[in-house]
């Protein structure tokens, strides 16, 4: 049994798994790198250290200098949460080398769904189906394209390529045209070598017009596994989710058990422990295809929390504690969806923002979740993922999910930086949302030439007079009242002049 | 009367004011709090709008829609002319694809830029010329840097 965890994460996820840590009466270390010294995580652990180092190989991909902390803090259990370390098997090795608890699956299943190649053979032993692919190994730049050349061939076009070591986008390329493959695999395999260290790329056929629908796995080390049912994650932008619900509006309930028993198959050949996601690709005619599994918890983890009542970070840390998950029968009820919102610009093809985030006021009322990492005044840095929040509904039907999630996006007020706030509202209303046939292609074909935000000629004109208005009133300079370094009230001139306009 | 520059185009604003309330035709603004207002639309629709200047830049939120309004000082020149490729963050420069002189049409990648940990193209703003290149390999650029001039 272990009483203190150390997060190694940040931003978002660490917020929302130092808060379970708490819940369960558990002491709570984070880790953060200088530049994140005063984000909302660090403010949510019982103790804080921060990490030496500039860049996340000195600092969040760190392992010895994690580790060396968690002894010294005298932590029983470290918690990964997604991305950074979560999915290296070498670093939950030494973690429990260490003595410290891992809370995630074995180093062991951890390699072997983390290698595509392995999860491939693994999967089509289980009898999963799995899509035609191939990964190649070579290490040597030119060897590889060439590889890479021929495996092209064999695969077909449209094809995929993706970091064997990879996920979230990075590394990844889809090439419709022989002739632009060469110049897709180069830019693929130096993007996997900067994120992963790792250039090797696997290469499969890209299934078109398909559904993502992954299902959730939990297990205990009690010989328990089941699944949670399914999430649909097809809309993508940059091969990454940005909206996503559950259940999936046209999974029947025999391909939802057929889905769920090929997830649940696969989790127990490798011996799964802890919560664990199997993605498939789901084709029109009700086919479906092993995609890869991801060892740890995933971003949109929390709309099946909203359909199922499970906690998914509570029942890994009761697992982890070596005692049977709580779960007992599932009951489903009610629908669920989570939008991502992002620091980028949608009418620049999704490009990355930057900047403060000035007003950042999100929306309330029943039904509403909002798991984020960031508050008003924080700035969005070009260092870190640019995901600011998830924001999530729920809803008794797939249609009044919908209705809360518009009037939600609507209500969510950030401005200082650009987001897909608008791009999202606008994905709430388009046919293939509204009418449940989203597929991965959908934000393509929907908006073939980009997005552009669409306004109202009164909401244009209105926004120009609150520019002026706001000119007049000398809100440009104004800010509220101050204390100066040497501990005097400083007050502010214009701060008097808009007390004379109360509510 | 003051100028802003919205979605590229030039609008002349005037206001007018009585008490607590401003009008211009048929919308009306009353103040709610610093950087709040009520607002009235011709139709009688009222909403919640907020606004917050950094920079000459006005950010406003009405009834869902975000809108950046810049604020164009009497006198004032852009540093910056339509044709140049400016760096939208701070990044490093993987690749560049054009040389100068030679020819590019809108939207043709013209370099790599990796910020974030991910590799974004950089495409010309318009059809043109390669007049100069201020960025190389390997280079790290600040945001707002002017990268390549489209002539």
């Amino acid at each position: 049994m272990f009483s203190k965890v150390l997060v190694a994460n940040r931003g978002e996820i660490a917020c929302r798994i130092l808060r379970a840590c708490k819940e369960a009466g558990l002491d709570t270390v984070a880790i953060a790198a200088k530049n994140d010294a005063s984000s909302m995580f660090t403010e949510l652990a019982d103790h804080l250290v921060i990490l030496e180092g500039d860049d996340i190989q000195s600092t969040y991909l760190n392992s010895e200098a994690i580790i060396s902390i968690a002894l010294k803090e005298g932590v029983g259990a470290i918690h990964p949460g997604f991305g950074f370390l979560s999915e290296r098997a070498d670093f939950a090795q030494a973690v429990m080398d260490a003595g410290i608890v891992w809370i995630g699956p074995s180093p062991h299943a951890i390699e072997q769904m983390g290698d595509k190649m392995t999860a491939r053979m693994t999967m089509r032993n289980a009898g999963v189906p799995v899509i035609p692919g191939e990964e190649i190994e070579s290490k040597d730049d030119d060897e590889a394209l060439r590889l890479l050349e021929e495996a092209s061939a064999s695969v077909g076009y449209p094809l995929l390529l993706k970091a064997s070591s990879g996920g979230g986008g990075k590394g990844m390329r889809i090439v419709r045209n022989p002739a632009d493959f060469s110049a897709a695999a180069v830019g693929a395999r130096r993007e996997a070598q900067a994120a992963f260290g790792d250039a090797r790329l696997y290469i499969e056929r890209l299934l078109e017009h398909a559904k993502h629908v992954e299902i959730q796995v939990l297990a205990d080390s009690h010989g328990r596994t089941i699944h949670l049912g399914e999430r649909e994650c097809s809309v993508q932008r940059r091969h990454q989710k940005v909206f996503e619900e559950a259940p999936c509006a046209t999974l029947t309930d025999e391909l939802r058990e057929a889905m769920g028993n090929a997830a649940v198959a696969a989790a127990e050949a490798v011996n799964y422990v802890g919560a664990g996601t199997v993605e498939f690709m789901l084709t029109n005619n009700g086919e479906f295809f092993f995609l890869e599994m991801n060892t740890r918890i995933q971003v949109e983890h929390p709309i099946t929390e909203m359909v199922t009542g499970v906690d998914l970070v509570r029942e890994q840390l009761r697992i982890a504690q070596g005692e049977p998950m709580s779960v007992q029968s599932l009951d489903m009820r009610g629908h669920a969806i989570e939008v991502r919102l992002y620091a980028e610009d949608p009418e620049q093809n999704f490009l990355p923002s930057i900047g403060p985030l000035a007003v950042f006021i999100p929306p309330e009322g029943p039904g509403i979740r909002l798991d984020t990492g960031v508050r008003q005044g924080d700035e969005v840095t070009p260092y870190y993922d640019p995901m600011l929040a998830k924001l999530i509904c729920w809803a008794p039907t797939r249609n009044e999910c919908l209705q809360k999630m518009r009037r939600a996006l609507d209500e969510f007020i950030v401005l200082g930086t650009t987001t897909n706030r608008q791009f999202l509202r606008e994905l709430c209303d388009i046919d293939a949302v509204v009418h449940a046939t989203t597929t991965t292609t959908t934000i393509e074909d929907v908006w073939p030439d980009g997005w552009s935000a669409l306004h109202r000629p009164e909401v244009l004109e209105a926004g120009l007079l609150l520019a002026e208005v706001g000119e007049q009133l000398g809100w440009a300079r104004a800010s509220h009242t101050s204390i100066s370094a040497d501990g005097e009230v400083e007050v502010n001139p214009f701060q008097t002049i808009s007390r004379r306009f109360p509510l | 009367m003051t100028e802003y520059l919205l979605h590229g185009e030039t609008h002349q604003v005037q206001i007018s004011r009585n008490g607590d309330v401003f009008h211009f035709e048929g919308t009306e603004i009353e103040i709610v709090d610093q950087g709040k207002c009520r607002i009235k639309f011709p139709s009688g629709k009222t909403t919640t709008g907020y606004c917050k200047k950094l920079g000459d830049t006005w950010w406003i939120q009405i009834d869902g829609s975000t809108l950046k309004v810049q604020k164009i000082e009497p006198g004032a020149r852009s540093e910056v002319s339509s044709g140049d490729c400016i760096s939208p963050m701070p990044g490093k420069i993987l690749e560049l694809f054009v040389s100068v002189g030679e020819q590019v049409e809108q939207g043709q990648p013209l370099l790599v830029l990796e910020a974030m940990k991910m590799e974004h193209r950089i495409l010309a703003p318009q059809d043109g010329e390669v007049g100069a290149i201020h960025a190389q390999v390997g280079q790290q650029v600040e945001q707002g840097k002017s990268l390549i001039d489209i002539v």
